[in-house]
């Protein structure tokens, strides 16, 4: 296919080639009708010269009897002069004609014929009769007038004739002839331009065809593009050159509309990222609204109205808590802005997680007075790599959300156990749980669930946080919940190598015995 | 002043709520509820001569809530004052035309609150 498509310019000048065949042809034939016009023309004047040069051969044998004649009569060598000058002119005259007749076998017998009847006439009777005219003029004279001689000139005056006629009829063919030719010159010549015209207006076509129609395909194309319409395709078929221009711009406008889908889909995450951005904002604006209103509006109050003892306190300790509310959420959104932007710098160290669950027990259950706490822990040490006010702040919201999701109190249980690559923490409560259709969407920053009508406060944004926090570390975070029984929370954390080693059942090496020795000690 | 008027005042928010009520003052009695259904149920119970409602509810919005008190024969005249800690022109307004009878941002003045709610339930009497 490939192989058998020409090039552009191979089969312009292939057409080129083909035009200056036919147009060159046109003028051969037209040139070789011009030539046998010319020859024809020619030979139609040839006639006329034979015809005048014989008429001239007939005037001197005119001259050779007119001369013998008068010589005869009056015996005057004056009236000799006419034979003796045609006798000195014969010889060139008649070598003209034959020469003039030397490709015509017919006239050219017949001038033979009477240049030997001249030649016998001359040697025959007038030299006999000039010889004898001194001696005997009566019987020169009679001689003269004798039927011999008559006849004789009868005969070449016949040949003459005969000459002359056939002449003429020669001339009348070769005039007819040539007027033919001239005719069909003329009509080759019509001919070859028409047919030349038709060869270059079919080329012209031809160039049209193959050129401009598709380049003006290109070029209506080309403005569909300009327009905006990156779907429009040319044929990629015809010369390699056309072909080519065509696979070009396809592959342009394939480009294009590739580009601009990339484009739009590039805005719309941007528009959609923007959106959530605003979305974001907004939902600050309002998160920390909500508290502020409760400190300032109490504050007026207490400002402007008079209260008792125990409704001051009240109010204080509701501005208190709003405040601290406040205080909890600048950090919450603080780490939401850091773990957005990917700055989530981790300082690690090697933590002990059962020191850690002990400090946040007492932290958060201290003060708890309503649940009952099951801690169950292992004896030894279990050591991660990770960093230690990250994770507490983990293992302090898991037991935050255990006590706040638990209003009517109950059991927590907070379970450490050591696995083989692992660690896994699960903190239990018999609380409100998290209803199904709420279950995929807990770990969303600001996603609250019922939380909020149930006047459990929060930001929505610990357990997004946690994620973040206990993803940085390698490890998973993950729930068990059914609503109105309870909550389990658990996360796992990569044990540190030396951890994993002793996990693995091999040998305690002194290092790995260390920290947890100082561990126990505090 | 006419003593034994009832306002409800809806908002998710318990220490807001607290707000409000002591914001109104002693001369009130009081219904709460945290979220639109309990509202509506509250209202159509106690028949209140006032709602102040929040618009941010769980579940249904405050909005929906304002609309169907003001589409119902019984409750369509009770005055009600949106509060909204969602702050923009376009909140204000979708408030108003839903038929709220006061808008106010959050955080808010107290007295002023207290001077509103006087004057709207003078014109209702």
């Amino acid at each position: 296919m490939i192989g058998r498509r020409s090039t552009l310019v191979a089969q312009v000048v292939f057409a080129a080639i083909a035009v200056a065949v036919v147009v060159g042809a046109m003028f051969l034939v037209f040139l070789f009708a011009i030539s046998s016009l010319r020859r024809s023309t020619a030979r139609e004047s040839q006639s006329k010269d034979v015809t005048v040069a014989t008429l001239r051969l007939e005037t001197l044998a005119a001259d050779l009897e007119t001369g013998i004649r008068g010589y005869v009569l009056t015996r005057n060598r004056a009236f000799l002069t006419p034979y003796i000058d045609a006798r000195s002119r014969w010889p060139l005259a008649a070598e003209r004609v034959r020469r003039l007749v030397a490709e015509d076998s017919v006239q050219r017998a017949r001038v033979r014929r009477v240049t030997l009847l001249v030649d016998a006439y001359v040697r025959d009777y007038a030299e006999p009769v000039l010889a004898i005219v001194k001696v005997a003029p009566n019987t020169a004279r009679s001689e003269a007038a004798t039927n011999e001689r008559r006849r004789r000139l009868e005969e070449i005056r016949a040949e003459f004739g005969r000459i002359l006629t056939t002449e003429a009829a020669r001339s009348r063919h070769r005039s007819a002839e040539a007027r033919g030719i001239a005719r069909r010159a003329e009509l080759l010549g019509g001919f070859g331009l028409a047919v030349s015209v038709v060869a270059v207006l079919l080329f012209g076509a031809w160039v049209a065809r193959a050129v401009a129609r598709p380049v003006r395909r290109a070029a209506d194309a080309a403005a569909a593009v300009a327009g905006g319409d990156f779907d429009v395709r040319l044929r990629e078929r015809g010369v390699d050159e056309i072909a080519a221009l065509a696979a070009a711009f396809n592959a342009m406008t394939r480009a294009l509309a590739a580009g601009r889908r990339t484009l739009i889909e590039q805005n719309e995450q941007l528009q959609s990222s923007e959106r959530h951005k605003s979305d974001l904002i907004s939902m600050v604006s309002h998160e920390l609204r909500t508290p502020l209103s409760s400190v300032i509006g109490f504050t007026r109050l207490l400002l402007d109205r008079d209260f008792d003892a125990d409704e001051r306190r009240r109010y204080l300790e509701i501005i208190d808590a709003e405040a601290r509310r406040l205080g909890s959420l600048a950090e919450d959104f603080l780490d939401v802005r850091l773990l957005e932007e990917g700055q989530f710098d981790l300082e690690l160290e090697p933590v002990d997680l059962v020191t850690l669950v002990r400090e946040q027990v007492l932290l958060f259950f201290g003060v708890s007075n309503g649940h009952r706490l099951v801690l169950d822990l292992p004896a030894a040490t279990v050591v991660v790599h990770g960093d230690r006010d990250r994770l507490a702040q983990v293992i302090g919201n898991l037991f935050s959300n255990a006590i706040k999701y638990s209003p009517e109190g109950g059991t927590v249980e907070v379970r450490l156990r050591l696995e083989p690559t692992s660690a896994r923490l699960s903190v239990t409560d018999e609380g409100v749980g998290i209803p199904r259709e709420h279950q995929e969407r807990i770990f969303e920053k600001f996603f609250r669930g019922g939380a909020q009508s149930a006047g459990i406060s929060g930001t929505g944004l610990g357990l997004a946080v946690s994620r973040e926090i206990v993803d940085a570390h390698g490890g998973d975070i993950g729930f068990r919940s059914t609503e109105g029984v309870g909550s389990t929370f658990w996360l796992r954390l990569p044990l540190s190598r030396r951890e994993q080693d002793r996990a693995g059942g091999r040998e305690p090496g002194e290092a790995s015995e260390a920290p947890a020795q100082r561990s126990m000690r505090r | 002043m006419r003593e034994g008027r009832t306002i409800l005042v809806v908002d998710d928010e318990p220490p807001l709520r607290e707000l409000i009520r002591v914001s109104l003052g002693d001369r009130f009695a009081f219904a709460e509820a945290g979220d639109a259904d309990e509202a509506w149920a509250e209202a159509k119970l106690r028949r209140p001569d006032l709602v102040v409602l929040d618009i941010m509810l769980p579940g249904r919005s405050g909005l929906e809530l304002l609309r169907q008190l003001k589409s119902d024969t019984e409750l369509a005249h009770v005055p009600v004052v949106v509060l909204s800690a969602w702050q923009t022109d376009q909140d204000a307004r979708d408030a108003l035309d839903a038929g709220a009878d006061a808008f106010f941002p959050k955080p808010f003045a107290p007295d002023e609150l207290a001077r509103v709610v006087d004057v709207l339930l003078e014109d209702a009497a």
